[in-house]
């Protein structure tokens, strides 16, 4: 017994190694392996529009690099002067459009291979590197727009570098999970976790590190400048000399579009910089923040986020949003392949995408309530993945993953009954009660015991979620009865005798 | 795991360890308020780069950064403040040592001086904060007219606030918030915030007020 574990340990790296040695073979960057789907669907150019789009970006950026100052006194009157000269607005304007159309055509690619599961079938690997280029898109946008040195550059990147300093803050809530005096602000799970980043945080002080690296110093200036500067050319940098040597070694096509698909993609980037000329904005002022500031817009949904969450759980969430998209696909291991038959896959991508968009447009309306939203989109969240859940249900028929769903749901209401306090600032709901250890706990209690200055919206939305999970319970049982009925009618059509014993 | 994988592994640590030892300088030179390195420069280097000469965090790989200290006080008139809710900006500026050929960066806080309604001792009573967001390091505004605080999500405000436009975090100077035991004013009364604004300490000397020191932490 203890030879065979022994060997399998051993084993283990060898297997590793076979496992990325095979999807490496299958690798897959820019769609330059997908020639024969390319011809049927534009859903599979997209990785060649991606990198045509590159090559716009790299273009532009080589020409506006001659004319560009990178001080914090010249920066953005060179921009401005460029905007107001007829063809340094166009180059300019393609350029940022270029760029806006690598992350439209690398958002679609990753919703295209959520939905065709192209991670399975030893397409792991080709899955993370579309997820890295997207994100790498998105980042080389936000070093970029701070060389505008316009007031939404500053602020947005001030708040990029105020960002990770909250690794070295515990969450707003924090309190040792024993200490029961600060229970009604806790929730062990977060306290761990922000014990754990703090203990780290007090030998290597990792978020203010992190900031001041970015920022080259203690606060937003022109070491900043030059270090997002550079940064903006090496990422794309090293990723061209990546792209080349694979497209060279592999003796593949980069661009396998038709050549009037190249010249409407180039037309359309050029006609939108003509029609809409990139903003120049108002010189930035790190003495006024406007009103509303908005960052660019492939942000917008996160920032809408930290208006939600205590800032600490934004700052893991922001970071966390990729993780989970691999691990949601690591977790999808059956073997269809079709959306159709993966309800709660296609469902889970189908809320990201709603959420993206509804975000983007309550931050543009600048609406946002602490208090009273996060439940609404939260409820949103379950009940898509509720719909998903009885989706599947109704394709497979498992009990199992049912019956753990229905549990689930319980728990995530008990969850709400309890823990809401934890998770989202509502302490601003509880002053009135905050020495009154039964309301920490949970507005019913606090109701029960006759309390009267409580919050109806909480407490109404507590009622919503334990009147939902039991609702499921009633339909998860219909479902399991209806099951049930007919397994007995197909048992009774089969005569007794037939079987052979 | 046989003789010869656990002797490449026990050889492997040091080898490894001692990578990280080489590269870590590395982001420590990324770091511009990290102290020097002891082992790297010695105190004939640093004397030669100019009037950097003191020590500082020297304890390990990982030092704290170093406290920035203000250049100069702020001095304000008690008669600047004739009225409750009279208000008056401010800006102090702190300097930060850096490692680099600049030696120090001076960053600027932008704060208010607000006068409270009430009284304190037959004496004027003031919150005086840093304008910098606790949050996301955004500048917030005072807003003389509660009806403004509509426009940050927090219709039902009855006293002038501070809020700020990125995040719409407010926050009111009448009531005080615990922050790690310690009772400030300025309490998060809609938002994301964290924590009410960061305080200044200040004196009233005669009819002076004297700003003199500004709360550590954030990104100025």
């Amino acid at each position: 017994m203890v030879a065979t574990t022994s060997m399998d340990i051993r084993a283990l790296p060898a297997k590793g190694w076979q496992w990325v040695q095979e999807r490496l073979q299958k690798v897959d960057v820019f769609d330059e392996t997908k020639t024969e789907l390319q011809a049927e669907s534009p859903w599979y150019q997209l990785g060649s529009m991606y990198y045509l789009t590159w090559m716009v970006v790299l273009i532009t950026g080589v020409i506006l690099v001659a004319l560009y100052l990178p001080t914090t006194a010249q920066a953005y009157d060179a921009i401005n002067l460029l905007s107001h000269t007829p063809l340094g607005s166009i180059l300019r304007g393609m350029h940022k459009y270029a760029g806006d159309g690598m992350i439209i055509a690398a958002t679609l690619r990753v919703y295209r291979m959520w939905f065709t599961a192209e991670y399975k079938n030893k397409g792991e690997i080709s899955f993370l590197l579309a997820l890295i280029l997207l994100v790498v898109a998105m980042y080389s946008g936000l070093t970029g727009y701070l060389l505008i040195w316009n007031q939404r550059a500053f602020w947005a990147t001030k708040v990029f570098a105020t960002f990770p300093t909250y690794l070295d803050i515990t969450p707003a809530h924090w309190a040792w999970p024993w200490d029961l005096a600060h229970y009604k602000n806790s929730w062990l799970i977060p306290n761990i976790i922000g014990a754990g980043t703090k203990l780290i945080g007090s030998i290597t002080h990792q978020g203010f590190s992190t900031s001041q690296i970015l920022m080259g110093g203690s606060s937003i200036g022109q070491a900043t400048m030059t270090r997002f500067y550079s940064l903006h050319f090496a990422l794309s940098l090293f990723l061209l000399v990546g792209s080349e040597i694979y497209f060279y070694q592999n003796r593949l096509k980069r661009i396998n579009l038709t050549k009037w698909t190249v010249l409407l993609i180039i037309l359309m980037v050029l006609f939108t910089a003509i029609i809409f000329p990139a903003e120049s904005g108002t010189r930035s002022n790190p003495e006024v923040t406007p009103l509303p500031i908005l960052s660019d817009w492939y942000f917008l949904a996160l920032y809408q986020l930290l208006k939600y969450m205590d800032p600490y759980w934004a700052t893991l969430w922001t970071v966390g949003i990729p993780f989970c998209v691999l691990a949601l696909a690591a977790l999808d291991w059956g073997p269809e392949r079709s959306w159709v038959k993966r309800p709660i896959f296609a469902l889970a991508g189908i809320m990201g995408a709603i959420n993206f968009i509804v975000f983007s447009l309550l931050i543009i309306a600048n609406k946002a309530n602490i208090e009273t939203d996060p439940p609404y989109w939260f409820g949103n969240m379950i009940l898509f993945l509720t719909v998903g859940q009885f989706w599947h249900w109704a394709l497979y028929r498992q009990r199992l993953p049912m019956t753990f769903w229905v549990l689930f749901n319980l728990v995530t209401s008990a969850w709400y009954l309890i823990f809401w306090h934890g998770i989202v600032d509502n302490d601003k709901l509880l002053n009135a009660a905050s020495n009154t250890y039964m309301y920490g706990g949970s507005n019913l209690v606090a109701w029960l015991n006759g309390y009267t200055g409580l919050n109806y919206t909480n407490l109404y939305w507590n009622f919503i979620c334990l009147g939902f999970s039991l609702f499921m319970m009633l339909v998860a049982g219909f479902l399991f009865w209806v099951d049930r009925k007919r397994r007995n009618e197909r048992e009774a059509l089969v005569p007794t005798g037939s079987v052979p014993a | 795991m046989n003789r010869r994988d656990f002797l490449k592994l026990i050889v492997s640590i040091p080898v490894l360890g001692a990578l990280a030892l080489f590269v870590s300088p590395l982001f420590r030179y990324l770091r511009p308020s990290s102290g020097p390195l002891k082992e790297t420069f010695g105190k004939g280097a640093l004397a030669m780069n100019g009037p950097v000469t003191e020590w500082q965090g020297q304890k390990g790989l990982f030092t704290p950064p170093d406290q920035p200290q203000r250049e100069r006080d702020v001095v304000f008139n008690i008669s600047d403040f004739p009225s409750p809710w009279s208000y008056q900006p401010f800006t102090f500026a702190q300097r930060s040592k850096e490692y680099t050929f600049r030696h120090f960066q001076t960053s600027k806080i932008p704060g208010f001086v607000v006068r409270l309604p009430e009284d304190q001792d037959g004496k004027p009573d003031f919150i005086i904060v840093s304008r910098i967001c606790p949050h996301m390091g955004c500048v917030f505004n005072f807003l003389p007219d509660p009806a403004e605080a509509a426009a940050y999500n927090y219709p039902v405000a009855k006293n002038p606030l501070f809020a700020c436009p990125c995040h719409l975090s407010v926050y009111d100077p009448l009531q005080k918030q615990d922050v790690n035991g310690k009772l400030v004013r300025g309490k998060v009364v809609s938002g994301p915030a964290p924590r009410p604004p960061r305080q200044f300490t200040y004196e009233v000397q005669g009819e002076k007020l004297v700003i003199t020191a500004a709360e550590a932490g954030g990104i100025s």
